[in-house]
């Protein structure tokens, strides 16, 4: 009876327990990480996709409570996959766990629904940390990638001196060939400038972009 | 060499990526300013592209003792144009392909190949501007 009842708990915990897919082509690491999820309590029951296509193979038969996902893949990349799976399944928590740095990949990869990113270099804690975090439906990212996308500086439209040179002049309302006389610049270039100005301001055409630039006090 | 984030993010990505190390180890503030509509060219084209703006980031900072230095890329969906921008000493553009700055022909010479146009416009004690513009076909 005593056996039977806890060996019913077990079950139940089990049941309790996350599904969690790791979606990974290094065997050591796959190895790794189910140790450490296992060690840890975290789940006991860790499923493992080797490649993008096993990835979606097994998506259409489960839904796990959460993915780890790893950037490089055999056919394909996490980044992308990251996409078709919150296709899928719009409300899949996917963790990245990668061993890239760049910046521009893991503001892509939060961008792309990612909803943690941790490098495959965090200690023990860090990932456990991460793993729980996320499966608790927030958001997570490890020290290291905080600091990455901390030093992103602030990333509005600047005019550039050239440009707001180009702006007046046109304000003024000198045509493309009197501007490039003036700054002793090509009337191809002036053209170039006033084409990027519209795109900058998000003006439709030139008069736009003179009321915006006047909005923004550009002029 | 490539780096890998020209491969897997594109211009736009491996750009921005440059413009930070490039600000991370030098005195000069480099920015990396991107606007309208990202989209993957072919390959060869970005490889091109991205060596291009390299060297001239690189002449800026050898040569052009600017504190400053902007790189923007301005992309539409049939055109592409960048801009390097900075307030360094200047320097004479009319001596471009006589003997010296052979980096700066062999850039102009690799917009060309790419069917591009560069403007380069200079001057002293207010800085240089070069202007990259291609149309997308």
């Amino acid at each position: 009876m005593y056996y039977r009842s806890l060996s019913v708990t077990f079950v139940f915990l089990l049941f309790q327990m996350p599904n969690i897919l790791i979606v990974e082509d290094h065997p050591v690491v796959v190895e790794g990480l189910q140790k450490l999820l296992c060690d840890k309590g975290i789940t006991a029951n860790c499923l493992v996709a080797n490649t993008v296509k096993d990835c979606l193979l097994t998506l259409n038969v489960i839904t796990p409570d959460l993915i780890l996902l790893d950037y490089n893949l055999p056919d394909g990349n996490g980044l992308d996959l990251c996409k078709t799976i919150l296709n899928m399944k719009p409300f899949m928590k996917i963790l990245a766990i990668s061993s890239y740095k760049e910046q521009s990949l893991v503001m892509q990869m939060m961008e792309n629904g990612a909803m943690g990113y941790v490098l495959k270099n965090a200690s023990e804690g860090e990932i456990i940390e991460a793993v729980t975090v996320v499966l608790s439906g927030k958001k997570y990212l490890c020290e290291e990638t905080q600091n990455i996308l901390n030093k992103k500086n602030s990333n509005h439209s600047i005019l550039t001196r050239r440009e707001l040179e180009v702006l007046k002049f046109i304000s003024d309302g000198f045509t493309n060939p009197e501007i490039a006389d003036k700054l002793f610049i090509s009337p191809l270039t002036v053209d170039s400038h006033r084409k990027n100005l519209i795109v900058k301001l998000d003006a439709k055409n030139t008069a736009s972009l003179i009321k915006i630039a006047f909005q923004n006090k550009y002029l | 060499m490539m780096p890998e984030t020209l491969v897997k993010m594109g211009l736009k990505g491996a750009l921005s990526d440059f413009c930070d190390n490039m600000n991370a180890s030098n005195s000069m503030t480099v920015r990396f300013q991107f606007v309208g509509q990202f989209e993957r060219l072919e390959q060869k084209f970005e490889i091109g592209i991205y060596r291009i703006i390299q060297e001239l980031v690189n002449n800026a900072v050898k040569h052009s003792q600017a504190d400053k230095l902007i790189v923007q890329m301005v992309q539409e969906p049939h055109r592409l144009c960048l801009i390097v921008e900075d307030n360094g000493k200047g320097f004479d553009v009319s001596a471009i392909g006589q003997g010296k700055g052979i980096g700066l022909n062999s850039v102009k010479s690799r917009i060309e190949t790419l069917n591009g146009r560069i403007d380069i416009s200079s001057e002293f004690g207010k800085g240089s501007e070069f202007i990259i513009e291609f149309i997308l076909l």
